[in-house]
C-alpha cells in the first residue's frame, strides 16, 4: 500500500488482485446481486485509489478496505432508495434465490418437501436467512465470517464501537439461528445427505 | 435440573456469541463456560448458534475473472486521467489570476507610495510659494537702495503679501 501511495499503477494493481475477490464475495453478499456488487467494488477501488494519500502507513490496509466499502455500500443504498429503484415486484426480499421468505416461514413450520433441501437450495436456504438481517448486521456478519475480523476491527471499518458490535452480531446470529433452526438439530445435514444419496 | 441463569437471555446471546467468536476475555469466557455446565438450555442455545454459523460456509467464495481486473484498472486510469486533465485546464485561468493579482498588488503599491511621499517628503517649490510676492516685485526692492525701508516693508507684511502692491 506505501508504493500506492507513491503512486506506484502497478502496486495498485497487484493489491487490487489480491483483495477483489474477497471484497467482492462480501459486496455479493451484502447487496444480493453479483453486477451490482462487481460494480461497487470497482467504486472501492477508484475510491481507495483516490485517497491512497491519506491511508496511515502501518495500518491494517484490509480494515482500511472494508471501512471503505461498508461506507460505499451505504452511500449506494442511499441513493438506490432516493432514486426509487425498488422492484416493487421483488416485494420485501432482497436476494435472487430460489426461495422466500414465506417458503421460509413454511420451512421452519415444517411443511417444505424434504427433496427441497438439497445441497443448492440450502445454499439459497442461507442466503434467504442473509437477507432477512439489516444491512448493518448483514455487514458484521460477513466481515466475521468472510474475513475473521475482530470486533474491534469491525467496529473501525463499520464506524462503531465494540460493544455496539457485539450486540449487533449476537442480534444477527440470533435472527439467523432462528430462520435455520429447522435445519440443524432437525435434521437437515442428515436430510441432506439422504437426499444426495437418493 | 440446571439452575436459574441470572442473566438476561439477551445478555447471554450476546455472551455466547463474543464465546464462539473467540472475543471474550478469560473472566467472562469462564464465566460463560460454567453456565454452560449448569445450564442445558444454554448448551443447546450454544449449540444451535454455533450450527446456524456453520451454515453460512455454503455462501460461495466469488473469483472474479480478468476482466473485471481490467476494467476496474481501466475506470481507475480513465478518471485519473480526466482528474488530471481537468487540473491541466484549470492552470492558465489560475495563472491568470495570479499576474492580474500581481498587477493590482504593484499598481496599489506605487498609490499608496505616492500619497505617503505628499504626507512625508516636503514640497521643493513651497519656499518659493512663499517668496512669491517678493519675487513678482523684486526689481522695485532693488531700485529703493535702502536697507531701513525694506525692513520697514517687512514689517508692514507687505512682503507677504500676494497682490503684488509695490512701493511706489
Amino acid at each position: 500500500m506505501l508504493e500506492v501511495r507513491d503512486d506506484s499503477a502497478t502496486a495498485f494493481e497487484e493489491l487490487m488482485r489480491r483483495y477483489q475477490d474477497r471484497l467482492v464475495t462480501v459486496l455479493e453478499h451484502l447487496v444480493g446481486h453479483r453486477e451490482q456488487a462487481e460494480d461497487l467494488a470497482q467504486d472501492v477501488f477508484l475510491r481507495v485509489y483516490r485517497s491512497r494519500k491519506s491511508y496511515i502507513p502501518g495500518s491494517k490496509f484490509s480494515t482500511w478496505l472494508f471501512t471503505i466499502a461498508n461506507n460505499a455500500a451505504s452511500n449506494s443504498r442511499r441513493s438506490r432508495s432516493r432514486r426509487k429503484e425498488v422492484n416493487v415486484d421483488s416485494g420485501a426480499s432482497l436476494s435472487t434465490g430460489a426461495f422466500g421468505i414465506e417458503q421460509m416461514a413454511q420451512a421452519a413450520s415444517g411443511f417444505m418437501p424434504a427433496r427441497l433441501a438439497d445441497k443448492a437450495e440450502m445454499r439459497d436456504i442461507v442466503r434467504e436467512a442473509i437477507a432477512t438481517l439489516s444491512e448493518r448486521q448483514r455487514m458484521a456478519v460477513l466481515l466475521c465470517k468472510f474475513e475473521s475480523m475482530s470486533y474491534e476491527e469491525i467496529a473501525e471499518a463499520m464506524e462503531m464501537t465494540p460493544q455496539a458490535i457485539k450486540s449487533l452480531l449476537s442480534r444477527a446470529r440470533g435472527n439467523l439461528r432462528e430462520v435455520l433452526e429447522p435445519y440443524l438439530d432437525s435434521g437437515s445435514r442428515e436430510r441432506l445427505q439422504s437426499n444426495e444419496g437418493n | 435440573m440446571s439452575e436459574p441463569i441470572n442473566h438476561s437471555t439477551e445478555l447471554l446471546d450476546d455472551d455466547l456469541v463474543a464465546y464462539l467468536d473467540g472475543q471474550l476475555d478469560e473472566a467472562t469466557a469462564r464465566n460463560v463456560e460454567e453456565w454452560l455446565s449448569r445450564d442445558e438450555a444454554a448448551r443447546l442455545r450454544l449449540r444451535h448458534l454455533s450450527k446456524s454459523w456453520d451454515l453460512l460456509d455454503q455462501l460461495p467464495r466469488i473469483a472474479v475473472d480478468e476482466t473485471f481486473t481490467r476494467t476496474t484498472m481501466a475506470v481507475v486510469t480513465t478518471s485519473v486521467a480526466n482528474e488530471l486533465m481537468q487540473q491541466q485546464a484549470a492552470v492558465p485561468s489560475s495563472r491568470r489570476r495570479r499576474w492580474i493579482a500581481v498587477a493590482a498588488s504593484v499598481v496599489l503599491a506605487g498609490l499608496l507610495g505616492f500619497v505617503v511621499s505628499l504626507l512625508i517628503l516636503p514640497n521643493p517649490n513651497e519656499p518659493l510659494l512663499v517668496d512669491l510676492p517678493v519675487i513678482q516685485n523684486l526689481d522695485q526692492y532693488r531700485d529703493s537702495d535702502s536697507v531701513e525701508f525694506l525692513q520697514l516693508l517687512k514689517q508692514k507684511g507687505r512682503f507677504t503679501e500676494e497682490d503684488g502692491n509695490a512701493p511706489e
